[in-house]
């Protein structure tokens, strides 16, 4: 059904319409665990009870707008099995602020960088009787700790190595033929179709001197056109002739170098540029000190996806503070959940983590306090959870769980799980080739 | 303005003019933007300069040195490692001409990958 026009603003503003968690007549649903004690990545999507199996990220302005035109059919109906998550800082640039400025963060700041909304919409209830649910949700920390000392000096030491291999770089371009480049451009006029044409001239000899693959021959020989109309405007202008022979040999110098493709010197140093590698490669950024989390969100519940019928279902909301130390952090939890139309699930809960991490294991131990607000259960449901990880090698990991949820008579209460997992993510920096093709 | 991808990032090309005066003495400043890590270095007559990682207000012509119709090359490197973007900057600054100019520059970079900017500045009368 479409939207009228008056919601269709509204409904990228505010959007708080929303949907609970689907379920079969007779079952109660499941209160939201809100990913055990941290802040979910996104709470709009635990609330809609839904793991989209894909969530639209932009990272511009005009991604953005494309998420919404497209699933919304340009504004015409409401999205359907649609999950978007931006944080509005990020979507602009900041060209003028550096790494260090980021080394710490007052309130406002952290509120900035950290503030992130998703949204959310599923298809439940049955074929007889559709519902559309959507879910809205934003979280932001109020404080956001500091870069950590190891990563502050890792980021030092990687800018230096960034700024010695483009000294290392400029010397090998001047050794694959820049004066070459430099004396031809001296020559003409200096207009736009010469720096143009100067530009292809530096990107072949960047191609030689970079040791770049990808369309390796394409650029070198798009280079050697670039030289063609160059010699060819250097000629056009009045010279003399010692400056003629100059440039001809200049020109021949960079042919013969663009159809090498090799630079006609002694190789140039690789040190920096394998020690940039092996900093890349071991290089994460890990903030310290405290955080302070807030995170809200809701949902609504559309029959037929009438906008009109479009009703509040549940919403919750969700603070944490945590201290991270290198290896151990301490995390404490209060969050509430209206669960709408299934009051007896409404709760309030609190809870506490602490976590242990080395470079092999890792060691967690986790206590909740569930408070059922219009029920007078006794004795209150609690959970307790202890959870290992073990580094088996670089690429196994064993990882295990065990402890008992809220409600010890229920079935499925008891926690006892292990596990293997399995990581095949790339390398964050492919190594350099020199010299293959 | 050229952009060439390359393994793992994006190369950008440019050439600009920066206006000068016979006896100018010109500097040159660059900012590394988005958050993101990178260094500098440029050469100018045969002289190579290494950034710390980079440049503010670094002299490029030394004093009384003619600058006219030379070239300064800059060379930076910047690499993703701001979790939350993709997007590289850098602004390259030059002062002591006949203005200050600044000339800014971005570009989007593959997740975890990086830039190179190559700029060429042609310092003319």
């Amino acid at each position: 059904m479409p939207i009228p026009v008056p919601w269709r603003l509204a409904l990228l503003c505010v959007a708080l319409t929303g949907l609970p968690v689907s379920n079969v007549a007779g079952q109660r649903p499941d209160i939201p665990e809100f990913n055990t004690l941290r802040t979910p990545t996104s709470p709009a999507f635990v609330l809609l009870g839904a793991e989209p199996t894909s969530v639209e990220r932009p990272s511009t302005p005009a991604d953005f707008a494309v998420s919404v035109v497209n699933a919304s059919q340009n504004f015409s109906a409401l999205p359907k099995n649609f999950a978007l998550e931006a944080s509005p800082y990020w979507l602009a640039g900041h060209p003028t602020r550096r790494w260090q400025d980021d080394i710490t963060r007052n309130i406002w700041q952290s509120l900035q960088r950290t503030f992130t909304v998703s949204a959310g919409t599923a298809q439940v209830g049955t074929e007889l009787a559709p519902v559309t649910g959507v879910a809205i949700s934003g979280r932001a920390s109020l404080l956001s700790g500091r870069l950590s000392d190891k990563t502050i000096a890792a980021l030092n030491r990687i800018s230096l190595l960034a700024a010695q291999e483009q000294a290392d770089l400029l010397v090998a371009l001047n050794a694959a033929g820049l004066k070459w480049a430099d004396l031809l451009l001296r020559m003409t006029q200096k207009d736009q179709p010469a720096f143009d044409d100067y530009n292809l001239i530096q990107a072949g000899l960047a191609v030689i001197a970079d040791s770049s693959q990808g369309n390796r021959r394409k650029t070198l020989d798009i280079a050697l056109d670039a030289v063609g109309r160059q010699v060819a405007r250097v000629r056009a202008m009045p010279h003399r002739v010692d400056s003629l022979t100059l440039a001809t040999a200049a020109a021949e110098g960079l042919r013969v170098a663009f159809q090498d493709g090799e630079i006609a010197a002694p190789e140039v140093s690789e040190t920096a540029r394998t020690a940039l590698t092996k900093e890349l490669q071991e290089f994460a950024s890990v903030r310290e000190g405290l955080f302070v989390e807030l995170a809200g969100g809701a949902s609504l519940q559309a029959p037929s996806a009438a906008i009109d019928s479009a009703a509040l279902d549940r919403w919750g909301g969700l603070l944490t503070l945590s201290y991270q130390l290198p290896q151990v952090s301490f995390i404490a939890v209060a969050r509430y959940l209206d669960a709408g139309n299934a009051p007896a699930d409404d709760a309030f809960d609190v809870g506490a983590r602490v976590l242990f991490n080395r470079a092999a294991y890792a060691l967690s131990l986790e206590y909740v306090d569930r408070h059922l607000i219009h029920a007078d259960s006794a004795p209150r449901p609690w959970r307790l959870a202890g959870v290992f990880d073990y580094k088996v090698n670089s690429t196994v990991w064993l990882t295990g769980s065990f402890g008992r949820d809220y409600q010890s008579q229920r079935a499925g209460s008891l926690l006892a799980q292990l596990g293997v997992s399995l990581q095949f993510a790339k390398d964050r920096v492919a190594l350099p080739r020199p010299g293959v093709e | 303005m050229l952009i060439q991808p390359f393994d793992g990032g994006i190369r950008v090309i440019d050439t600009r003019v920066y206006k000068v005066r016979k006896t100018s003495s010109v500097t040159l400043t660059d900012l590394v933007g988005d958050f993101q890590a990178g260094g500098t270095s440029f050469s100018w007559e045969d002289v190579i300069k290494v950034g710390t990682p980079n440049f503010d207000q670094e002299p490029v012509n030394p004093s009384g040195a003619p600058i006219e119709d030379t070239f300064l090359h800059c060379a930076t490197k910047v690499i993703d490692i701001n979790p939350n973007t993709n997007r590289t900057s850098v602004i390259y600054t030059l002062m002591g001409g006949v203005a200050t100019e600044t000339f800014p520059y971005a570009v989007q970079v593959p997740e975890e990958g990086m830039a190179q900017y190559l700029i060429t500045f042609v310092f003319t009368l």
